[in-house]
């Protein structure tokens, strides 16, 4: 029951993750051939122009797109856990847009900023978003309005950045793309400043498995067996701000991938949340790698953004958990 | 063991608990009755922490309830809700073992004691067989004993049952009712809120009768459970008779339209 296939299934997204990545490395505005790609990962030559390209923008593109699928991944797993609302995403919700708010203001308005300030800015916005979201969906336990409330924020906080954008037309070619979730936009490097917030977020998922398991059984019935529903709450929100907000400083906005993904993993390794945490940052990884490599040959020589990609693929998966639900 | 004094809760304008003062036997079977919205599953609430009285407290051990955090309460005091659920994909064994949760902690995982408390409570509530069933197949009664069975794995001295035998059938009913007298019997302190008059003033030690959010009558069956109680509290006309077979006392509804109502009402 818990383990719904066992270890197949492991080895199963372990296996696509790989050959993902090798995807990944080996198409884009000029395709390498595998064997290369292998060599540039093995015996790297810096004389060789393709090892060079596969070292100097593919692989770094690759990481990122991991870590940033992984954070949305996990942050969409607690959000559904602790909301205890198949819809929750990041993306839907407003979590994201609002971080990417904060990220714009930050950059456009406030005076004496720098690029290291992005994160900071990624997380209040994301704290602000997630906090609006919870007044607005108040006490009540009700997926649709909670849905609805996240979907007002994201609109409104959509819409100030764009007037935000319109005011400074420089900072509009900057960063459009990156408004729509593009993995090539952060100089495809992953940043150190990222990784104790990284690892804190997944931290915090890591600490809350077990009380976000029996939680499962209902607020009444988990309170009475110990949990502590506060504790648990905060420390949910604390991780999935910090993992939103990391995946929004990384590329902007991605929506959906925190929907999708709880929703494959739960059919692969069951309900258990303690499956869940360490299967849904692989599925999201696995989901952004191949997100990436759609909108890097879909329109080739051009490239979508990620977001639009994730958005695609999204969009349809919403609408049908929306109608199974009200049916 | 289990103390609680002046307690009062309002809904809205509405008073659920008015100044209620209970001692709760330590190692009996109390149960409470009274009519339907009297307060009985709200006081249950509050004696387990689930609810915070406006004013009045609970004692636990002679300390104040608050002065324990979630996982020590957890530890002494088990609530079977009225409302149980099932959640998708759960099995009856899992279900169980998260009765095990205030027990464990990050440096300490599953151990044979867990192992031990889980196998003897699927025993206990007779769900063996059931135990790779997922939730979602179970019935009613089914799930109920599930339930039961999580709260006797978190192996509290003290457990606290919100209409445990709603669902069941009679003989599993009566099963239950036993297996609480069992408990009872190892020492344990239960406290049950019970529909059914006869099943209360049969296996309880202690009967808590209450009326409109107050304390009507409390104490042995013997002594609170008589007509003139019953009329009070439940607005029911009852005479209470001994059970010739095991000496129980049983109450027996009047009905004043039937013939044969033989205390000289006037039967219209």
């Amino acid at each position: 029951m818990s383990r719904k296939w066992g270890w197949p299934v492991w080895l199963l997204i372990m296996t696509g993750i790989a050959c993902a990545s090798i995807l990944h490395l080996a198409v884009g505005a000029k395709s390498i051939p595998w064997v290369e790609v292998w060599q540039a990962l093995t015996a790297y030559d810096p004389s060789n122009s393709d090892h060079s390209v596969i070292q100097g923008s593919r692989l770094p593109r690759l990481w990122v797109a991991m870590v940033v699928g992984a954070c949305l991944g996990l942050a969409g797993t607690v959000m559904q856990a602790v909301g205890d609302n198949p819809l929750a995403d990041p993306g839907i919700l407003g979590i994201n847009s609002g971080a990417a708010l904060f990220v714009v203001f930050g950059l456009l308005v406030l005076p004496g900023n720098n690029m290291s300030m992005i994160p900071l800015f990624a997380f209040s916005g994301a704290l602000v978003a997630a906090l609006g979201v919870m007044l607005l969906a108040g006490r009540s336990h009700n997926p649709v309005r909670l849905t609805l409330s996240g979907a007002v924020m994201a609109a409104l906080f959509s819409s100030i950045t764009a007037i935000l954008l319109l005011l400074d037309q420089q900072g509009l070619d900057s960063l459009r793309r990156w408004l729509t979730g593009s993995l090539g936009i952060s100089g495809a490097v992953l940043p150190h400043w990222l990784w104790p917030y990284l690892l804190i977020g997944m931290l915090l998922c890591l600490c809350n498995v077990r009380a976000l398991n029996t939680y499962r059984l209902g607020a009444q019935a988990a309170a009475s067996m110990g949990v502590n529903l506060l504790r648990m709450r905060l420390m949910s929100l604390a991780a999935v701000v910090l993992l939103s907000g990391c995946a929004v400083a990384l590329a902007g906005p991605i929506g959906f991938v925190g929907l999708v993904v709880p929703h494959a993993a739960r059919l692969l390794v069951g309900n258990d949340l303690r499956h869940l945490l360490l299967a849904t940052p692989l599925i999201g990884a696995l989901l952004l790698i191949l997100a990436d490599v759609v909108a890097r040959t879909l329109v080739s020589p051009y490239e979508l953004n990620t977001g639009i990609v994730t958005a695609l693929i999204g969009g349809p998966i919403f609408v049908a958990l929306v109608l199974r639900k009200l049916k | 063991m289990l103390k609680a004094t002046q307690l009062q809760l309002s809904f809205a304008e509405l008073k659920v608990l008015d100044d209620v003062s209970l001692a709760i036997p330590e190692g009996r079977f109390t149960a409470l009755i009274g009519a339907n919205g009297c307060g009985k599953t709200t006081l249950l609430n509050v004696l387990a922490r689930m609810l915070t009285p406006m004013s009045g407290e609970v004692l636990l051990d002679g300390k104040p309830h608050a002065q324990f955090s979630r996982r020590e309460l957890a530890k002494r005091v088990a609530l079977l809700p009225q409302r149980t659920s099932s959640p998708a994909g759960m099995s009856v064994r899992e279900l169980v073992m998260q009765g095990r949760y205030p027990w464990q902690s990050w440096w300490q995982q599953w151990t044979e004691k867990d192992q031990q408390a889980v196998d003897q409570a699927l025993v206990l509530a007779d769900v063996v067989a059931l135990q790779d069933r997922a939730l979602s197949t179970l019935s009613g009664g089914q799930l109920q004993r599930c339930w039961i069975a999580m709260t006797l794995a978190q192996d509290t001295p003290v457990i606290l049952l919100d209409e445990p035998t709603t669902f069941l059938d009679i003989a599993h009913q009566i099963a239950l009712l036993e297996l609480l007298v069992e408990l009872r019997d190892q020492g344990r302190t239960i406290i049950a809120v019970l529909h059914d008059l006869n099943q209360a003033a049969r296996y309880a030690d202690h009967l808590v009768m209450l009326r409109q959010g107050k304390v009507h009558a409390q104490g042995a069956p013997a002594q609170v459970f008589t007509s003139a109680n019953l009329k009070a509290v439940f607005d029911l006309n009852a005479h209470i008779i001994t059970d010739p077979h095991s000496g129980d006392l049983l109450c027996v509804p009047i009905s004043p339209g039937r013939a044969g109502a033989a205390v000289g009402q006037a039967g219209l």
